[in-house]
C-alpha cells in the first residue's frame, strides 16, 4: 500500500521514466592507482537503475595531486576505459588529463578519442584561464570534444582549492575561445551559485551542470531564468538523490525539464563514433 | 500522513528565498502530500528581541487557513533579558516547541543558559529543535557566520535533560562525533532528519541507520531553504528502507511526541 506521498513521487518520476536521461557529470574512483574500485561503478549502475538514468558521463580525475603525472592520468582513464566496455550502453568517457604536461595531455587526448571517450575533463591543477589550458582547449577544438571544467566559487576555506575556476576565469576563456565547448562543473555544488551564473550569462559557449548536493531552491528556475534550458546539463557528480530531486522541484515548464534532462545542445557529441 | 520538522517562514538576510510567508510554505508543503510542518519565522532570529518575531509568526497564523497543519516554534534566545518568561509565555500562546539558534545569538549549546531553556522546554512539554546550519557552507554569503552547531553541544545538551523531545536538524547525523551518538541513544526522544543525507553512492542513509536504527530518524526539508523533492527521491529510490521504515520516518516516529501532532 503506498502512501499519498509516495504516489505523488511516483506520478512525478514519469519525468524520468519517460524521457531520455543522459548524466553529464559523475565519476568511477580508484581503489589504488590503475585499478577500479568496483563498488563505485556497481553504486553508481544501482543509482542508474533506480532513477531511470540511460547514460552517465564517467570520469577519474585525480583530485589529490596538484602535480598529477602523465602515468597517473593514463592509469585513471585506462580505469574509465574498462569501465566503459563492460556496459558501453550506460557509460561513455571522459578524458582526465593534467594540462601541465602539454604533450602527453595531447597525446591522451588522442588515445582516449581514439577509444570512443566523449569530452575532456579537468579539476584544478590549473586555473581554466591559465595560458597552460590553451593547447588542450585548441585540440578540443579542432576534435569537437567538450571540457567538462571542475568549478566553483568558494566562500568557505577558498584556500582548500587555490587554483578551481570561477565565473570570471571561465569568461577570460569563453571570450578567448568563442567555439570551444566548454561545461562549468557543478553550479549547485561549488560554492556561491549567484556568482558563478551571472558570469555565465553572456558567455553563450559555457553551459552548466547542475550536479553536486546543493538543492538550494529556486536555483535551477535562476539558471533557466537567466540562461535557459538549453545550455544546462543535467549531471549528478555523485549527489543522486540531490540531482534528480531538484529537476522533479524546479518551477520550470516540464518541456525546460526534457531540454535539461536530454542535454539537446550536447546531444550531437553522443553521437559521434 | 507525513511529518515534516524544519520549515520556515519569513524573511532570510542573505538571498531571496522561493517564498517568505506561512501561506507560501504550506502551499509547497501540501503539494508534496506533506501534512504537517513544524515551522519557525526566520524574523525572530534576527530580531533584537526574538519575541516580536515570535509573536508576529501567531499574529501569521491567526490569518493561515491552509490544510497543512502547522506545528508552530518559537525562536528562543537564552542570551536576552527575560528568556525565561519568553519560554514560559510561548508555552502559553500554544507554540508546540522552541528553536534555539546559538549560531546567530553567541552562545554555545553547553552554555548553563542554553542548558536551563531545555529543562524548562522539558517541564513545559515544548520539543526543542536546533538546526546545526541552515545554508550550505560552501556558499554562504560572507555577511552570515560560518559556525555551525557541533555534536558535542548538542550532546551536552541533551546529557541535561531526558524530558523534551528533540529534533536535530540540518546535520549528517552519522557524523556528528561519538558523544551525540551515546547521549542520542540514551532516550527515546531524540531525532535527526536526513535533510544533509545524501543516499546511493556515498551510503548515507545506511550509516545512519546504524548509528541510530530507523526510529530515531525524521523527514525534513528546510523549505523554503531548499527544495522538497531530493527528500522523497532519497527516501524512495535508494532502497535503504522497507515499507514500516519509511512509515516510522516520515511520520510515525514523531507522531503524537510533538504538541498538536
Amino acid at each position: 500500500m503506498k502512501t499519498e506521498a509516495q504516489q505523488y513521487f511516483e506520478d512525478e518520476m514519469h519525468l524520468f521514466r519517460d524521457n531520455p536521461v543522459i548524466n553529464w557529470h559523475e565519476h568511477v574512483w580508484e581503489s589504488k592507482p590503475g585499478v577500479l574500485n568496483e563498488s563505485t561503478l556497481q553504486n553508481l549502475l544501482f543509482a542508474g537503475k533506480q532513477t531511470h538514468t540511460d547514460l552517465f558521463m564517467i570520469s577519474c580525475p585525480i583530485t589529490n595531486d596538484q602535480f598529477c603525472t602523465p602515468e597517473r592520468f593514463r592509469l585513471a582513464n585506462n580505469v574509465v576505459l574498462g569501465a566503459v566496455k563492460r556496459y558501453p550502453k550506460r557509460l561513455r568517457g571522459m578524458c582526465f588529463v593534467n594540462p601541465g604536461y602539454t604533450k602527453e595531455a595531447l597525446e591522451e587526448i588522442d588515445r582516449c578519442r581514439a577509444n570512443g571517450f566523449v569530452g575532456v575533463k579537468m579539476y584544478h591543477q590549473y586555473r581554466m584561464d591559465d595560458p597552460v589550458q590553451f593547447p588542450i582547449i585548441e585540440k578540443c577544438i579542432k576534435l569537437d570534444m567538450p571540457i567538462l571544467m571542475h568549478a566553483g566559487k568558494l566562500t568557505y576555506q577558498p584556500e582548500s582549492q587555490p587554483r578551481i575556476s570561477h565565473g570570471e576565469y571561465f569568461a577570460h576563456v569563453a571570450k578567448r575561445y568563442p567555439e570551444a565547448n566548454l561545461i562549468m562543473a557543478h553550479i549547485t555544488g561549488g560554492g556561491d551559485w549567484h556568482w558563478q551564473l551571472k558570469g555565465m550569462e553572456k558567455c553563450p559557449n559555457v553551459v552548466l551542470d547542475i550536479s553536486g548536493s546543493v538543492i538550494d531552491s529556486p536555483v535551477v528556475e535562476e539558471c533557466v531564468a537567466r540562461i535557459g534550458a538549453s545550455r544546462i546539463l543535467y549531471g549528478t557528480d555523485g549527489s543522486t538523490s540531490s540531482g534528480v530531486g531538484k529537476v522533479l522541484a524546479a518551477n520550470i515548464s516540464e518541456k525546460d525539464k526534457k531540454t535539461i534532462l536530454a542535454g539537446t545542445k550536447y546531444r550531437h557529441f553522443l553521437e559521434k563514433e | 500522513m507525513v511529518i515534516d520538522s524544519c520549515t520556515y517562514t519569513g524573511h532570510w538576510p542573505f538571498r531571496k528565498l522561493s517564498c517568505e510567508t506561512l501561506a507560501q510554505t504550506a502551499a509547497r508543503a501540501e503539494k508534496a502530500k506533506i501534512t504537517h510542518i513544524v515551522c519557525t519565522n526566520l524574523n525572530a532570529i534576527f530580531y533584537i528581541d526574538a519575541m516580536e518575531g515570535n509573536r508576529e509568526f501567531l499574529d501569521e497564523l491567526k490569518n493561515y487557513y491552509g490544510k497543512v497543519t502547522v506545528l508552530p516554534f518559537a525562536v528562543i534566545n537564552p542570551t536576552y533579558i527575560e528568556w525565561e518568561r519568553d519560554i514560559q509565555e510561548c508555552a502559553e500562546l500554544g507554540f508546540s516547541g522552541i528553536q534555539l539558534t546559538p549560531q546567530y545569538h553567541g552562545y554555545t549549546l553547553n552554555d548553563s543558559r542554553a542548558i536551563k531553556a531545555y529543562q524548562m522546554a522539558g517541564d513545559l512539554g515544548l520539543t526543542v529543535k536546533v538546526d546545526v546550519g541552515f545554508e550550505n557552507i560552501r556558499q554562504r554569503s560572507q555577511m552570515d557566520t560560518f559556525a555551525d552547531v557541533s555534536g558535542d553541544e548538542i550532546a551536552a545538551m541533551l546529557s541535561a535533560s531526558s524530558k523534551p523531545t528533540t529534533i536535530v536538524s540540518t546535520g549528517y547525523p552519522a557524523g556528528m562525533g561519538s558523544a551525540i551518538i551515546d547521549a542520542a541513544n540514551k532516550r527515546d526522544n531524540v531525532f535527526f532528519n536526513l535533510i544533509y543525507v545524501d543516499s546511493f553512492t556515498g551510503r548515507q542513509l545506511e550509516d545512519c541507520i546504524r548509528a541510530y536504527t530507523a526510529k530515531r530518524l525524521c523527514f525534513g526539508t528546510v523549505s523554503p531553504f531548499r527544495y522538497i523533492e531530493p527528500q522523497y527521491v532519497k527516501l524512495f529510490c535508494s532502497g535503504a528502507f522497507d515499507s514500516d521504515g519509511l512509515e516510522d520516518i516520515l511520520y510515525k516516529n514523531l507522531q503524537g511526541k510533538i504538541k498538536g501532532c
